[in-house]
C-alpha cells in the first residue's frame, strides 16, 4: 500500500473518529480498538475503505486482525488488491 | 348526523381524524367521538416521510406547511464518546420516497397537529364529538352494532352505525373489551420525557433532524426533537428493570442517562424543562384480531411496538386509508368478510414488518448502522425506514433487507472475535444503577489477547 494511503486512512482516523479530544496523533503502529474509537467510529472506517478504495469489506472481515492498527487495515487493502 | 351515521370513530387522533376526513370526502357519514377536548397532550413528535402522502391525499398538507412545523430533513445518529458536533447522519432525500409530496417530513407539537387534522376532518364533513367518552361498544348476535358513550355532565347514551372504527389509542377499547391485547413480554421498555427550552441547536447542516443518542447501555437511547419556538422534545428510553434498579427518582434517573452520552449531555447543559415530566412503561403489545364483524381496529389501537423509528402516525394514517377502502367496499355491497380479511392481511403485514425491525434494531445494535451506512444497502434502509410497509413494493424490500441483516447476524456470530458482533468494542455501561456508569471496556484490555497469524 502507497505511502499516500497510509497518509489518508490516518487523517480520516484522526479527523473523523478519534474519541477524545482535537489533535490526536495516530500512526501506523496506534492501537485503534483499545477505546480510540468506538464502534460507530469503526463502522465508519469500514464505509470509508470501502467507498475511498472501491473495494468491498465482508462483514466476517471485521475481525481484529485486520483493524489493531493501520498496518493492519493496510495488510487488508492489498489483500484485496486496493491502495 | 349523529342520530345515525354510517360509521362510528372512537378517538379523534391521527387514525380516527384521517379515517373520519377520507370517509367524508366519500360522502359517507362518519361520527368522530373525542374523549378528551382537542389541543391535548401526545407523545410522538415526529413524522416518517410515507405520512406526507396520506396528508397529501385528504388535502391536508397545505395546512401543515402553513402552521409552520419544523421539517425534518432525516434523523443522526450519536455514540456515547462522540465529540460534540460529530454524528452519523441518515438523510431522507438522499434517495426520495416513490409518491411523497416533499423530500422530507416534519417533527410536529401533537396537541397542536392532532387538533387542526381533527378540524380538517370537521371541516371536510365529518362528525366530531369531543368530551364524549366512548364507555364501551356494544354488541348484537357477535356483531358491533355501536356503542354507549357517556358525556362529563353524567349523560350516556347509545349510538349504533353500520360499523365501529376503534382509534382509541394506546387505551386500545375494544381489544381490551374484547381480551384480544396480549402484551409483548420481549420489550419492556420505559420512557421519561419532556419539552425543554435552551437544548443547543442541532450542527450546522443538521438543522430539523432527529437526534438519537445512543447510550451504551442495552436497549437504550435518547431522542431529541427540535420543535417550532426554540423548543425541543427531549425524552430517553430504557428498560423498564433498569429504571426499578436504579432506586433513582424519574427525573434524577433521566438525568443520569442524558450523562452517559457526551453529546447528549453538551445538547441539554444550558435546558431547562417547560412541561411536566411525562412516563410511560410496558407499551409494547399486539392484537389477535384486527378486525371484525362489524368493527375495525386502526393507529395505536391495532399495535404499539417502540418508537424508536417514529412510526406511530405512520401505522395510524396508512391503517387508516386501508381501513377506508375496506369500509368503502362494504358500504357498495361487497363481502364484508373479505373486505376485512384483506384489511387485516395488508396492515398485519406491514406492522409485523416494523416489529421485525425494531427487534433487529435493538438485537444487531452496530451491525444495524453497518447496514445503514453501507453503500450496498443504505437506500434499502432509507426507503423501508420512509414508512408505508403496506404495499407490496416496500414490503419485497423490507423482506429482503431483513433477510440480509439476518444472515450476516448469523455469519458474524459463528466467529467470537468478530466486531460487528453487540458490545465488541466495550462492555454495556454498568448504567446509572451501578458505579461505574460512563465507563465502557476496551476489548483488548482483557487478559490474554488473541496473537496475531
Amino acid at each position: 500500500m502507497s505511502v499516500d494511503s497510509f497518509q489518508r486512512i490516518r487523517r480520516f482516523i484522526e479527523e473523523e473518529l478519534v474519541l477524545d479530544g482535537d489533535g490526536a496523533s495516530v500512526d501506523d503502529e496506534t492501537p485503534l480498538l483499545r477505546g480510540l474509537i468506538d464502534s460507530l467510529g469503526l463502522m465508519q472506517l469500514v464505509t470509508y475503505l470501502e467507498e475511498e478504495f472501491g473495494i468491498e469489506i465482508d462483514d466476517t472481515e471485521v475481525v481484529p486482525d485486520h483493524f489493531r492498527t493501520v498496518v493492519d487495515i493496510g495488510r487488508l487493502l492489498e489483500m484485496k488488491g486496493a491502495g | 348526523m349523529i342520530a345515525e351515521p354510517d360509521v362510528l370513530i372512537i378517538g379523534g387522533g391521527p387514525a380516527g381524524a384521517t379515517l373520519g376526513c377520507l370517509l367524508a370526502q366519500n360522502g359517507i357519514r362518519a361520527l368522530i367521538l373525542e374523549r378528551d377536548i382537542h389541543p391535548r397532550d401526545h407523545v410522538g413528535e415526529s413524522l416518517t416521510p410515507s405520512t406526507g402522502v396520506v396528508m397529501e391525499r385528504i388535502g391536508f398538507l397545505s395546512k401543515v406547511e402553513e402552521a409552520g412545523f419544523v421539517r425534518k430533513p432525516g434523523a443522526c445518529w450519536t455514540a456515547p464518546r462522540n465529540p460534540t458536533g460529530r454524528h452519523l447522519a441518515l438523510r431522507l432525500a438522499d434517495f426520495p420516497m416513490p409518491g411523497a409530496p416533499r423530500p422530507y417530513t416534519f417533527n410536529v407539537e401533537r396537541d397542536a397537529f392532532d387538533a387542526l387534522l381533527l378540524r380538517h376532518a370537521h371541516e371536510e364533513g365529518a362528525g366530531v364529538l369531543q368530551g364524549a367518552n366512548v364507555r364501551r361498544v356494544l354488541f348484537e348476535g357477535g356483531r358491533a352494532v355501536g356503542v354507549l358513550v357517556g358525556f362529563p355532565d353524567g349523560w350516556e347514551r347509545e349510538i349504533r352505525a353500520r360499523l365501529v372504527v376503534d382509534a382509541s389509542g394506546r387505551r386500545c377499547l375494544l381489544a381490551d373489551q374484547l381480551g384480544l391485547r396480549r402484551r409483548d413480554t420481549s420489550f419492556n421498555q420505559f420512557a421519561i420525557y419532556s419539552w425543554f427550552r435552551g437544548v443547543q441547536p442541532n450542527p450546522p447542516g443538521a438543522e430539523g433532524y432527529l437526534f438519537l443518542h445512543f447510550l451504551g447501555l442495552e436497549r437504550a437511547w435518547g431522542w431529541q426533537i427540535p420543535l417550532r419556538d426554540g423548543v425541543a422534545s427531549i425524552g430517553v428510553v430504557t428498560e423498564k428493570a433498569d429504571f426499578q434498579k436504579s432506586g433513582k427518582s424519574s427525573e434524577a434517573f433521566f438525568f443520569s442517562l442524558v450523562g452517559l452520552s457526551r453529546p447528549f449531555s453538551h445538547a441539554m447543559g444550558g435546558a431547562e424543562r417547560v412541561r411536566p415530566w411525562r412516563i410511560e412503561g410496558d407499551y409494547s403489545y399486539s392484537i389477535d384480531r384486527l378486525a371484525g364483524p362489524g368493527w375495525i381496529l386502526v393507529g395505536d389501537a391495532l399495535r404499539f411496538v417502540d418508537p424508536v423509528f417514529s412510526t406511530g402516525v405512520d401505522v395510524a394514517m396508512f391503517s387508516a386509508l386501508l381501513a377506508n377502502d375496506a369500509i368503502l367496499r362494504m358500504l357498495r355491497g361487497e363481502e364484508e368478510e373479505s373486505a376485512l380479511a384483506a384489511y387485516e392481511l395488508r396492515v398485519g403485514d406491514g406492522v409485523d414488518i416494523w416489529y421485525e425491525l425494531i427487534s433487529l434494531f435493538y438485537r444487531l445494535q452496530i451491525l444495524f448502522t453497518r447496514f445503514a451506512i453501507k453503500r450496498r444497502f443504505r437506500e434499502d434502509v432509507i426507503r423501508v425506514l420512509q414508512g408505508n410497509l403496506y404495499v407490496p413494493e416496500t414490503q419485497v424490500r423490507a423482506r429482503r433487507l431483513l433477510e440480509r441483516m439476518r444472515e450476516s447476524e448469523e455469519r458474524i456470530s459463528a466467529d467470537p472475535a468478530n466486531l460487528l458482533r453487540p458490545w465488541a468494542l466495550g462492555h454495556p455501561q454498568p448504567g446509572p444503577a451501578g458505579d461505574g456508569g460512563g465507563v465502557t471496556t476496551p476489548l483488548e484490555s482483557a487478559p490474554a489477547p488473541r496473537s496475531r497469524p
